[in-house]
């Protein structure tokens, strides 16, 4: 928050912020000189005019939004099911070669319900989508950083694009900006200078580090219907722990935990485990840890389904709502043949 | 278009200072003395507000955004200054003064009589006056001075530096947390605590900054006598290896004074761990933190301890669910297992929060709202002193519920973005909500003590009175 800065509008600030949230920062500080030049300190002075046209612009501008919001009761208790899901939008960064990404997460509101909803009119990214590599099963509650989204090379600070959801009946939308207040740093948190799980899906393979889920990147996996398709995963961490007073942790966690689920797919996926424990990996010897985790997955029809995985580390959900540090991957599945499993719990 | 065309607003203007005029020479003529016959000057009405009121921060070098010193200093921004104060965003004492405790030890807010000589000034031209009726000026404080030295309570006894940070100009949010030493060779009591960054412009970045205290042996120091849920059982090295909050200071806080006979004790061989949250504002700004401390005297050692507690205003740990464009609310529920006095008040949020109130459940069923802030800023995290007499003392078994309100739309001049969900999280972009309050536990016979010696006060005042 720039508070100094907005204070630095003589009798403007209002309009500057109205502006800025409606009409993108280069009309606001359009409309800022405009207001510098015309008007004095006074009512009375020529400027006054000019701030009753902005201050009613603005005021329509904020009773259309309100009008539009996405209607819930304050208070509302938590449901289990029947209720809406929303995207989250957890911010943006840039990559060394210039390239940027959206990181987006969701909350689903049914507590007790995953949900399918496919790509299309209830579940699409526009411009440019509606396919935009986002999930189409929803775990229920808060799922953090799932997956990323391109920003395109000629995206500006005054553009977006909306994620709309309509689950139950239900629709949200959410904008991905490059916001400054906006910007993340999942790689590295640099206080406490711990980094995200390192993952492999084969022993020599190339790893992934940090939330870089996208469907671009996916690891492909072909299974004929009715087997179990095996899904190991070598991690590798600091073990770097940081709380807000760095206590020392009573009862220490596995310094990694991970999490499989469906992500997209035609049917139901059943995993032996979701949250297969690791057994200590000597491959990884120069890590604090070094772990392989193993499940299997089971198909209850043939398709192309994708699988994701999010690794954390001692920073937990989110970082610990610091946006930092955890590891998501996809695996993409074609299942080939006739449906013969029966599916047990699906995720 | 036709037809009978409205008088213009200047015109009503007119009309209603004429009728003002009018009225005020009546009144004069009436022999009412308290009659505005004479137009508010800054030289003669508006500088001593200002020097008892706003320049302890507006003065150059200071926190503030301009100088209130000089009338050319303060003239071009006569409009902003009635904005700001008619609707009482500052100085930056947002409690609603018609709700709960209404009597404090550090209340910075004007009265309405000075408020309405602002107004009146502005309105009426915002006139210099004679110079000759300016009042001496009063001495200028440095940059970044402590809260407490400008409220007159002096200079701490012991200043603790943390290591300093550089913020990038443009980056996520930070935590930064290390070590420091607390160079005592004696245990100490500490009679008042204030956090400050460690330069005037680490106020731009560091939002919130919290001194824990990094125990050595002594399991007291950890408040356990407050529960929002389940309470995990604990065991003296539990609580040895837990680090109470020495102090919390958010952007905009001042000091923490605990009731006298009350305090926080630290041992030789204590360290603070410090967690400061840092946001980047487009400018590469380097700092850190320091605590001040002020000692009670060898000899007077309080027999109390005071413990700092962060009244949660969530049902569910971690979770706010905000939607776009929306007013939200949530609220939170702590039982008190013990008698208590509490002596502040101080709602947290980020960028949406709007308002918080805090109200007592009685044993009995019964409620009282202890504080009401209803216009929160996100840039003043005030910290509402209470009185000694006015301090609320609950019985054991009362729930204090804190109601939480977000405002997550345009009309909200924080919000960077009111389209956005807004979920839980540590950044300013994300939510959450407490208050922050000192508590200071009494046995039963103190407590009965304490509430009877309260009705024998108000009842002898009912006689004053009546009398």
């Amino acid at each position: 928050v720039k508070a100094l800065d907005r204070y630095a509008a003589p009798d403007a600030d209002f309009v500057l912020v109205a502006a800025e949230s409606h009409s993108g920062p280069g009309r606001a500080k359009r409309a800022k000189k405009t207001l510098l030049n015309e008007s004095s300190a006074l009512p009375g002075y020529r400027g006054q005019s000019a701030w009753l046209v902005y201050l009613c612009a603005a005021g329509a501008l904020a009773g259309g939004l309100l009008v539009s919001a996405q209607q819930r009761l304050p208070s509302e208790p938590a449901r289990q099911f029947g209720t809406s899901i929303t995207g989250a939008f957890e911010g943006w960064f840039a990559n060394p070669d210039g390239s940027r990404f959206f990181l987006v997460g969701y909350l689903n509101r049914n507590f007790a319900q995953a949900m399918d909803v496919p790509i299309g009119a209830n579940n699409r990214i526009e411009p440019g989508g509606p396919d935009m590599g986002q999930p189409t099963h929803f775990l229920p509650g808060r799922q953090w950083g799932m997956f990323l989204v391109p920003v395109p090379k000629d995206f500006t600070a005054k553009d977006k694009l909306t994620w709309t959801l309509v689950a139950n009946g239900q629709p949200t939308s959410i904008p991905f900006r490059l916001h400054p207040d906006y910007v993340v740093s999942p790689f590295r948190n640099v206080a406490a200078k711990n980094t995200p799980p390192v993952l492999r899906f084969e022993q020599r393979a190339s790893s992934f580090q940090g939330p870089t889920a996208n469907v671009a990147n996916a690891i492909p996996r072909t299974i004929a219907s009715g087997t179990l398709l095996p899904l190991t995963v070598w991690a590798t961490d600091d073990a770097t722990y940081s709380s807000g007073s760095n206590a020392p942790m009573r009862n220490p966690p596995p310094a990694v935990t991970l999490v499989w689920s469906k992500y997209r797919g035609p049917g139901q996926v059943t995993f032996d485990k979701t949250n297969p424990p690791f057994d200590k990996d000597t491959a990884g010897e120069d890590a604090a840890f070094s772990g392989k985790a193993t499940t299997t997955a089971r198909f209850s029809e043939p398709g192309e389904y994708m699988l994701h995985v999010t690794a954390n580390d001692y920073s937990g959900n989110g970082g610990g709502g610091e946006v930092c540090c955890w590891t998501t991957a996809i695996v993409k599945v074609s299942v080939t043949g006739t449906a013969t499993s029966t599916v047990r719990d699906a995720r | 278009m036709t037809g009978r065309r409205l008088p213009s607003w200047r015109g009503i203007h007119i009309g209603i200072v004429t009728l003002g005029l009018v009225v005020g020479v009546a009144a004069d003529a009436l022999g009412d003395n308290n009659a505005p016959t004479r137009a508010v000057t800054f030289s003669k009405d508006i500088a001593p507000i200002f020097q008892a009121k706003c320049q302890v921060c507006h003065q150059p070098n200071s926190m503030a955004p301009m100088s209130l010193i000089t009338y050319q200093e303060a003239r071009p921004w006569a409009r902003s200054i009635r904005e700001r104060v008619s609707t009482r965003q500052m100085p930056p004492w947002h409690i609603d003064r018609s709700v709960g405790v209404q009597k404090f030890k550090n209340d910075m807010s004007l009265t309405d009589e000075q408020i309405d000589t602002i107004v009146r000034w502005v309105d009426g031209g915002a006139p210099m006056g004679d110079p000759k009726d300016l009042p001496p000026p009063k001495p200028l404080v440095t940059d970044n001075e402590w809260q407490a030295v400008k409220d007159g309570l002096g200079p701490p006894d012991l200043v603790i530096k943390s290591s300093e940070f550089i913020m990038p100009a443009e980056h996520q949010d930070v935590w930064y947390r290390p070590m420091s030493d607390i160079p005592i060779t004696e245990p100490r009591w500490v009679k008042m605590v204030e956090i400050r960054p460690t330069r005037l412009k680490g106020r731009r970045t560091i939002h919130h900054s919290i001194a824990y205290l990094v125990l050595k042996d002594d399991p007291d120091a950890v408040n356990t006598l407050t529960s929002s849920g389940r309470s995990d059982p604990v065991d003296r090295d539990d609580l040895v290896n837990r680090r109470p909050q020495l102090m919390e200071w958010a952007i905009g806080k001042g000091y923490d004074l605990f009731r006298p006979g009350t305090g926080k004790l630290i041992l030789p061989g204590e360290k603070i761990s410090w967690d400061q949250h840092i946001h980047a504002v487009g400018e590469e700004i380097p700092s850190g933190s320091e605590i001040g401390l002020w000692f009670y005297p060898k000899g007077e050692e309080p027999k109390k301890r005071s413990y700092l507690v962060g009244f949660t205003g969530l049902r569910r740990r971690g979770f706010v669910d905000i939607p776009p464009n929306s007013i939200a609310h949530t609220e939170g529920f702590t039982a008190l297992k013990e008698n208590a006095i509490i002596t502040n008040f101080q709602p947290h949020f980020h960028l949406r929060g709007k308002a918080m109130q805090v109200e007592a459940i009685l044993p009995d069923g019964s409620h009282q709202i202890i504080s009401y802030v209803g216009n929160f800023n996100f840039n003043w995290m005030t910290n509402y002193v209470y009185d000694d007499d006015a301090a609320p003392v609950f019985p054991k078994g009362t729930i204090i519920h804190v109601s939480a309100w977000y405002d997550n739309t345009a009309a909200n001049k924080n919000n960077p973005d009111p389209e956005q969900w807004v979920g839980y999280g540590d950044r300013t972009v994300d939510e959450m909500a407490h208050a922050w309050m000192n508590v200071v536990y009494l046995n039963d016979e103190e407590y009965k003590a304490l509430v009877e010696e309260r009705k024998n006060k108000a009842a002898k005042l009912t006689n004053e009175q009546q009398q």
